[in-house]
């Protein structure tokens, strides 16, 4: 039986999140506009115009580079790469060719078995995006929209380090993660914010020891993770078919790019013959070169925090479930929430202990009330600030309430705004006083100690129903059990 | 023969334009001929450093502000097809 | 009816602020100039007239109200076709560009327009700035404002014809290797190309992006410093422009430089004459004449046609019939592209996009767009060490008079790239270079380059004074 393994490759667009476009000061959020309301002469290409760059592009664009712990290189610039297609203005891309911002760099990802693979980066560049071609509205005609002319992009390359469409499901993934981390893309897969393009062949190792590979095919713009999965599958399937038909193998000349159906789930052959791109990339004589300082890249080095990678970890050895803590980490706002908590709480261990107790599990089911899909919009969602939740944990460390009436708080904080000042206002607070009211109920049945201590054991329960009824049931009976024991055994 | 008719068939091509025979004909004489006198060019060494900044400037950047622009008609006005704000061309085979 | 024959900026200032004549009665007077003038000489593309009489109004109100105006308010001035204005159309004298109106202003054409300058129209330019003899304008030849039989020079010939035919005071041109310049010597007018990025590029339809410069054209240098002053500066729009050096305010020349390689014998004896006549004259006035070497001058032409045709194929690709101009009626989307830039180009433009694209396809830019560079480096580095010796540098503008518009013999294009040897050696090392009137030769106007170092513009415009 010879012996498949896939080589993948991903080439990744990932929109970031600007005020303003790349190239010019046009609205970078176009989602909800009217067709061509977001342009102006130089992002639709006007003649006489020229771009000038976006400072944030290039500080996300650095972040990325340091988070996928990336090479910055000190001297980058601008490259047209020419082609001609309608929602392509210009006529050219501007892009970043031979000398990048980014080089090299990885990015790590957790596979099933729990073991970490490193997806090794070959460079991340900055570059602008086209706009968008609208072939379904007419047989005759292709609409364009300009709006998303000049959006910065960055094209994250990686090294075909991925062996399966589960890996790069992952590695997906964790760019996703990355992005929304550094708070420099939404990564918003419905609004086409992250895209991929794919090389994939596969490696055959034959009985006879001899190693073969298939062409490589390039698949582009896949918009969705179920996309990229379905397509990474059917390319091995079917490279490895082809290749058991006709024995092809890779070469120099032989590399093709092949269209993803969506609705049929199949790549397939472009229909027109693909002129072999020449993209006669040359340095953009409107640009300048950018040069970056060590202050610069030590300063934006400072603004990073934990990896994703790393909090998913940290996660699962404070003994979060695998399925939460990884919710816990797509969702920034939830992370830094929960961060924010376990650093006030410090290294109080039995605090910890009740509080991420809590946290998984009767936060959670709140939690999931108001979030069914994927991602929590924003920081509003969480309607219990972290200093009530961590005074809740406190009181029922301090067994100062129940665990039932603290979830009866935890649900009042969350449905219906209360804050936990007010709510303590419920717990009566005399009748807390565990001593105080023992020693009430005792001295009103002072005929029931004796009893007791003639060893009438029965009525140890009905002190116990006593000092429950007059603590309106907010003391845990097994500590009244105690209490009362260590009292009338004294 | 710096150049062959083929080779100056795909550039055009390359560059979107239909050349005419006779224009096919011009060209690669002409371009020939230019090619031939640039070809001095590879007597200079090739240790010197191409000069590609010509202003020297570098970080020339913007701030990150949105400025809306007051013209948007004009550059719609200036498209030969449009409908309900798109811009048309003849359908985009291939998709 | 005003005499406009060579008017100056400042005799209009002052006829107007005197109540001389009114800024209305100054543009109607323009107009009927341009009127009487264009059919024969084809110097404007479109005109502005309604707005520009609107505009003269409005001054003549402020003069009235005894308000304060600006030196340049009511000076009416023509622009190169490939700039964009908002008023005429912006046609870049090519058919692809049919019918264009651009939606915004030039950066220097907003400036000029904030100073009360008004605009009148558009003035003729090879398409896209591929000439040097407005031949390959879609819209017609420009003919010599001194003889009808030969050309206004160009690209900018138009708008260095339109000055020499006092149909406007100044003109805006856009010079990419000589085109300002060139045009200004075939004229008999004064033509300013400034270092690159002294003016902004903005607005400027690119034909070769790292060598365009805007500047102005004028009857006389006094004109042109107050012009270049009022459009130059670092634009932030234009991230090649650049800041003005502080330290360059010695303006003093007491040392010539002429570079022996262009003295050679490509350049017309009549030319010469006239050229070593002048430098006499400096001498007589106590300059020091030098005569330097610049071997790599020769690598000039070549270094320049492969830049500027590079980056005119990529700066051009935007003409693709799809979001304006012209489109061929193919219902094939590859077919549209290719006729509509058939139809839409001239000749001499689709030569140079096709000799551009050659120059940076795959396998081939190594050998010719990055070896042409670094040609531009060669040249640069020997023109610093140049300026360590000498002050300016004198130099013809043309190595022939303007040419036939129907010459018996046609003229061969590469000798005709070739005469441009004088001008692109400034283009392509980003220094400024001022043409002057030379004087005539059977009654066609030759004329002189003054070549300032990088920034150097005040030198060589107090210079020109002299
Ligand atoms: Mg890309
Ligand atoms: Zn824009």
């Amino acid at each position: 039986m010879n012996k498949y393994t896939p080589i993948i490759g991903l080439e990744t667009h990932v929109q970031l999140d600007t005020k303003s476009k790349l190239f010019c000061s046009c609205n970078n959020e176009s989602f909800d506009a009217a067709p061509n309301t977001n342009i102006c002469p130089i992002c639709s290409g006007q003649p006489g115009t020229l771009p000038v760059i976006n400072k944030t592009a290039i500080l996300y664009t650095v972040k990325a580079g340091i988070a996928m712990h990336c090479d910055i290189n000190k001297y980058s610039k601008w490259d047209r790469k020419s082609y001609f297609y309608p929602d392509l203005p210009k006529g050219y891309q501007i892009s970043q060719y031979d000398k990048p911002l980014c080089i090299g760099g990885y990015i790590d990802i957790l596979l099933d078995n729990k073991e970490e693979k490193r997806i090794r980066l070959n460079r991340i560049h900055l570059e602008e995006d086209a706009g968008k071609s609208i072939h379904d509205r007419s047989i005759e005609y292709t609409y364009l929209d300009y709006n998303r002319c000049g959006t910065p992009l960055i094209e994250i390359v990686s090294e075909p380090d991925l062996c399966s469409a589960s890996e790069a499901d992952k590695y997906g993934k964790e760019i996703r993660r990355i992005v929304r981390y550094l708070g420099i893309s939404r990564a918003d897969m419905e609004k086409g914010h992250m895209r991929f393009d794919i090389n994939v062949n596969v490696k055959i190792e034959t009985d006879n020891n001899e190693t073969k590979y298939t062409p490589i095919v390039e698949v582009k713009n896949l918009n969705s993770f179920k996309a990229l999965i379905k397509a990474i599958e059917f390319e091995i399937n079917r490279q490895i078919e082809d290749f058991e038909k006709t024995g092809i193998t890779k070469s120099e000349k032989n590399k093709t790019t092949r269209l993803w159906n969506d609705n049929k789930g199949i790549t397939s052959q472009m229909r027109t013959k693909e002129e072999a791109a020449d993209y006669r990339y040359f340095p953009d004589p409107d640009l300048v070169p950018i040069i970056l300082d060590d202050d610069y890249i030590n300063n934006v080095k400072k603004d990073i925090s934990e990896l994703p990678i790393d909090k998913l970890k940290k996660y699962l050895s404070l003994g979060l479930e695998n399925n939460i803590s990884n919710y816990i980490v797509d969702n920034k706002n939830l992370a830094d929430y929960l961060d924010s908590c376990l650093l006030k709480i410090g290294d109080n261990k039995e605090m910890q202990k009740e509080f991420l107790n809590w946290f998984g599990r009767d936060f959670f089911q709140l939690l999931n009330q108001v979030s069914s899909n994927d991602k929590i919009e924003d920081s509003s969602v969480i309607k219990i600030t972290e200093d009530d939740f961590i005074e809740l944990i406190t009181l029922i460390v301090n067994k100062k309430i129940t665990r039932n009436l603290a979830k009866e708080f935890l649900i009042d904080m969350w449905d219906n705004d209360k804050k936990l000042i007010e709510l303590k206002q419920q717990i009566p607070q005399e009748s807390l006083d565990i001593d105080q009211i023992i020693n009430n109920v005792l001295e009103n049945n002072q005929n029931m100690i004796d009893q007791y201590k003639n060893g009438n054991m029965k009525v140890f329960n009905v002190l116990i129903g006593l000092v429950m009824k007059e603590s309106k049931g907010l003391i845990n009976p097994k500590d009244i059990t105690n209490k009362l024991k260590e009292i009338l055994e004294k | 023969m710096f150049v062959d008719k083929e080779k100056i068939k795909y550039i055009a091509k390359l560059s979107k334009i239909k050349l005419s025979n006779k224009e096919l004909d011009q060209i690669s004489k002409q371009v020939e001929q230019i090619l031939e006198y640039v070809d001095q060019l590879n007597e200079i060494n090739d240790d010197i450093e191409p000069l590609e900044n010509i202003s020297g400037n570098y970080n020339r950047l913007r701030d990150d502000v949105i400025i809306d622009f007051n013209n948007k008609e004009q550059i719609l006005k200036n498209a030969p097809k449009t409908k309900d704000g798109f811009i048309l061309v003849p359908k985009v085979l291939d998709n | 009816m005003i005499n406009i024959e060579k008017l100056k900026i400042t005799n209009i200032h002052n006829s107007l602020i005197n109540k001389e004549y009114t800024c209305t009665e100054l543009i109607q007077s323009y107009f009927d100039k341009i009127q009487k003038t264009n059919k024969t000489y084809n110097v404007f593309s479109s005109l502005c007239e309604q707005e520009a009489l609107e505009k003269a109004k409005n001054v003549d109100e402020k003069i009235d109200r005894n308000e304060k105006i600006d030196l340049l308010e009511g000076a009416p001035f023509s622009v190169k076709d490939s700039i964009c204005t908002i008023d005429g159309y912006t046609q870049a004298g090519s058919n692809i560009l049919k019918g264009f109106k651009s939606s915004f202003n030039a950066t220097v054409i907003e400036k000029l327009l904030n100073k009360g300058a008004i605009l009148i129209g558009k003035t003729n330019c090879d398409s896209f700035g591929h000439g040097s003899s407005t031949k390959n304008c879609d819209y017609g030849i420009v003919k010599n404002p001194y003889s009808l039989d030969y050309v206004a020079g160009g690209s900018s010939g138009g708008a260095a014809a339109s000055v020499a035919l006092d149909m406007c005071t100044f003109a805006i041109g856009e010079d990419t290797g000589g085109s300002i310049r060139q045009p200004a010597s075939f004229c008999n007018v004064y033509g300013l190309k400034p270092s690159y990025g002294r003016n902004s590029r903005y607005g400027a339809i690119s034909y070769g992006s790292s060598l365009d410069t805007i500047g102005p054209i004028a009857n006389n240098v006094e004109d042109i410093k107050i012009i270049e002053y009022a459009i130059k500066g670092v634009d932030e729009k234009d991230v090649t422009t650049i800041y003005d050096d502080k330290n360059k305010t010695d303006i003093n020349v007491k040392t010539i430089g002429i570079i022996k390689e262009f003295i050679n014998d490509g350049l017309d004896k009549n030319i010469k004459d006239l050229f070593y006549n002048r430098l006499e004259e400096y001498e007589n006035k106590g300059f020091i004449i030098k005569e330097i070497s610049m071997p790599s001058v020769k690598y000039a032409i070549a270094s320049y046609y492969l830049i500027a045709c590079s980056e005119t194929s990529s700066n051009l690709s935007r003409f693709d019939g799809v979001k304006y101009g012209i489109r061929s009626n193919d219902t094939k989307l590859e077919d549209m592209y290719r006729n509509t830039r058939e139809i839409g180009f001239s000749f001499e433009t689709k030569k140079r996009i096709i000799l551009g694209t050659y120059s940076l396809s795959a396998g081939y830019a190594d050998k010719y767009y990055k070896k042409a560079c670094i040609a531009r480096n060669l040249i640069k580095t020997e023109i610093d060490n140049i300026f360590n010796n000498v002050d300016v540098i004198l130099a013809p503008t043309c190595p022939t008079l303007p040419f036939e518009i129907n010459p018996t013999v046609a003229l061969d294009p590469m000798t005709e790239y070739l005469a441009d040897i004088y001008t692109v050696m400034p283009s392509l090392t980003g220094i400024c270079s001022l043409n002057i009137p030379l004087g005539f030769i059977n009654n066609l106007p030759t004329g002189m380059q003054i070549i300032g170092n990088r920034l150097e513009e005040d030198k060589i415009i107090e210079f020109a004074k002299i």
